[in-house]
């Protein structure tokens, strides 16, 4: 303790700068305790005035092993939808929905809703962004695909001329909430008018995808900025469907 | 000669105490400053490094990890003396194994190297205290390896404390400990929590947890907002309409009196049935697989384990458990023994010559003790499927214990699967509901249970 007294009054001889140093170390103590304390924000610009593929963009620079990775996706429609994928500028066959994908991080892909029950000759053209991976085991990366689910009331809010702004995360286990989900069903918050989605799913887990879909049709000759220059996709099997409550 | 001038220093008398005060106030003002908890680990924690393409692990190394069950080491980890019938060759695949946090994750596995070794000093006397990745890992005092994925260089805890969100972990005695008071109430028990309590005979009660169980099993959520755009459509009505137009005439059509068909049909064409029909269908092969779809007692195969049938583990188990490198090590015979020489373990030397003399130790009495292990069927899961758990508890003291109470407090995520307990000695179960909208499983052994003695609890539940 004396020895520790001694080395203080080489750095502050006088009593009254004595005060002051101790003030300094309680400041940095407290404030690197606060700083440990900080949640970190993954997206601290959320989506407001971001265009699509900037946020998964950003991401890549910030972890290496999201290039070139295919994180397995699995898009959800209405039941009796058929879901094209855009290859090339041009959507290919249409398969009946869900559709599993493998999906570039930092890409937006574009994709054809159609057969839309009670709905004849409408269709909406969703995009998604991944902007994180899933670390499952080896070998289990296409039974873990992130769902991506389109409801009919999202279809009908798109065709009506509103922008659904859809962000998928992982849930957090240790805030996680009861109660049993239904294969093709997934629990969702709605933000208010004000706030970000994004920034609303960097605080309840880990945002993973982006799902937009609104009322933008192609045209004629749709351009490639329509199909955000269709990146590679991998087209993957459907993956095995478990029962919620089997027995 | 010049006189220079020294200004004379200039002392104010002000009351120490309030320098003192000042400083008190600006302590707690500071001190009092707090924040949100985190809720996840930070991405930036990472900082990978380059590294050219090292491939070391073998692809029988990954293809062992991945058929076995999910297991992951018991929490009474102690600094054991290394098996005196493993040879350095059996030794090196566990020290290189990946613990059951770190999972590959690539298609290719990842790769392990070895890194210098570093003594970690956040367990306290080997004990698993939360979620402290070395000590969970099992890497106390050992060598941390590090992991490798496409060519990037990764601290060992890389990916799954990072990503730990998409795990679902049951089992252990995270911060606060238990404890159990006279009346058996028990306090501190949080979510995943699992323990055992007993009672010795000079009336102390000891709380022992069981290893953590981690599953794969992301759950997803979504945030959804809608926008709508800013417009405003209304349509300006008629103020007046005038039609000045009326009508000049009206003409009224006559319908048709009668109708007739001026030529009759000439031929008929029709096609002949078919005469005769030939049957091509071939005879197919039939295959009658019958798969098994219960068992009625027994061990299950992903629990047939030594150490979980007789409480005793064996060197022949351990390529299954390799998966856990740190449990194989602790369920080791030598957990009542151990030779420690300023911390060093000491090394079985083998030679020809006969032993002069013969030593015998005998444990003293009053050292009960047990252990509690959990094991789940799966390592993986999706939402709606069921995981098995296996606790297999175990008297490895050398006196008998009474009142023994296991206690398992179900995560949010796991629903009990009603009347799936079984217990291998009596015992009374209980089921409590706790605040994650789960259930608290709880089992009174009705007999004590002698040294060397132990039992098996199984039951069943659905990830949610």
């Amino acid at each position: 303790m004396s020895r520790f007294a001694d080395r203080l009054r080489q750095f502050c001889p006088r009593k009254s700068q004595l005060g002051v140093c101790l003030v300094l170390l309680a400041s940095l103590l407290t404030t690197s305790y606060a700083y440990a304390q900080q949640r970190v924000v993954h997206y601290p610009f959320g989506t407001q005035n971001m265009v699509p593929g900037a946020i998964g963009r950003a991401a890549l620079g910030k972890r290496a092993p999201l290039r070139g990775y295919y994180q397995p996706v699995e898009v959800h429609a209405p039941k009796g939808c058929h879901i094209a994928v855009a290859v090339e500028g041009v959507f290919v066959e249409s398969k009946k929905s869900p559709v599993n994908v493998g999906l570039l991080i930092g890409q937006v892909y574009r994709f054809q809703v159609t057969r839309i029950p009670l709905r004849p000759g409408l269709e909406v053209y969703p995009t998604i962004e991944v902007v994180d991976r899933l670390y499952p085991p080896a070998g289990k990366a296409a039974r873990f695909p992130v769902p991506v689910i389109l409801t009919l009331e999202e279809i009908d809010l798109a065709l009506k001329g509103s922008l659904v702004t859809r962000v998928i995360y992982v849930e957090n286990p240790d805030a996680a909430l009861g109660g049993h989900e239904e294969p093709g069903e997934q629990r969702y918050f709605e933000t208010r008018a004000q706030d970000d989605p994004l920034k609303v799913a960097d605080v309840l887990g880990r945002p993973i995808a982006i799902l937009r879909v609104g009322s933008r049709l192609p045209g004629q000759n749709p351009d490639a900025s329509f199909f955000y220059g269709s990146p590679h996709l991998e087209q993957l099997p459907a993956s095995r469907q478990i029962p919620a409550k089997p027995e | 000669m010049i006189a220079r001038h020294q200004p004379t220093p200039t002392t104010t008398t002000r009351p120490s105490f309030l320098r003192w005060l000042f400083i008190a106030g600006a302590t707690l003002i500071l001190c009092s400053c707090r924040t949100a908890a985190p809720t996840h680990n930070s991405d930036s924690l990472v900082h990978p490094t380059k590294l050219p393409p090292t491939p070391i692990v073998s692809a029988s190394t990954v293809e062992t990890a991945a058929s076995t069950p999910a297991i992951a080491q018991v929490a009474a980890l102690e600094p054991v003396a290394a098996s005196p019938d493993a040879t350095p060759a059996e030794q090196e695949p566990a020290q290189n194994e990946p613990p059951r946090f770190i999972s590959p994750i690539a298609e290719n596995g990842p790769v392990v190297t070895s890194a210098p070794i570093r003594r970690h000093r956040g367990c306290i006397h080997g004990r698993v205290m939360g979620h402290c990745p070395a000590c969970v890992a099992g890497q106390v005092g050992s060598v941390p390896p590090y992991v490798v994925h496409d060519n990037y260089q990764y601290p060992p805890n890389f990916p799954p404390i990072r990503h730990k969100d998409e795990y679902l972990c049951d089992g252990g005695d995270d911060f606060p400990s238990v404890a159990v008071h006279k009346d058996f109430s028990v306090i501190g028990l949080e979510m995943e929590d699992t323990i055992v309590h007993f009672d010795t005979i000079d009336g102390k009660r000891t709380v022992v947890p069981s290893n953590p169980v981690c599953i794969y099993a992301p759950r997803f959520a979504s945030v959804r907002k809608v926008t709508n755009p800013v417009l405003s459509e209304g349509a300006l009505p008629s103020l007046d309409l005038k039609d000045r137009m009326k009508l000049a005439s009206n003409d009224e059509n006559l319908p048709t009196g009668f109708l007739n068909q001026p030529r009759q049909i000439v031929q008929q064409l029709g096609r002949e049935n078919t005469s005769t029909y030939r049957d091509r269908n071939r005879g197919v092969g039939l295959e009658n697989v019958q798969h098994l779809r219960a068992y009625v007692g027994g061990v299950s195969a992903w629990t047939d384990f030594e150490v979980v049938r007789t409480g005793t583990f064996k060197e022949e188990d351990k390529p299954r458990l390799a998966q856990a490198a740190a449990a194989a090590i602790t369920w080791t015979d030598l957990q009542a023994v151990q030779i420690l020489i300023k911390e060093t373990p000491a090394s079985v030397l083998s030679e020809k010559t006969s032993g002069q003399s013969v030593y015998r130790y005998e444990m003293p009495p009053g050292k009960p003790k047990m252990r509690v292990i959990k094991l789940a069927s799966k390592k993986e899961a999706q939402g709606g499927e069921i995981v098995e758990f296996t606790l297999r508890y175990d008297n490895i003291g050398n006196e008998q214990v009474g009142n023994v109470t296991l206690i398992d407090n179900l995560t949010t995520r796991l629903e009990y699967v009603k009347d799936s307990a079984k217990s291998s000695l009596e015992a009374d179960f209980f089921t409590i509901e706790n605040e994650g909208d789960s259930l608290i499983l709880r089992w009174e052994i009705i007999e004590p249970i002698d040294p060397g003695k132990g039992g098996v609890i199984t039951f069943k539940c659905r990830v949610r």
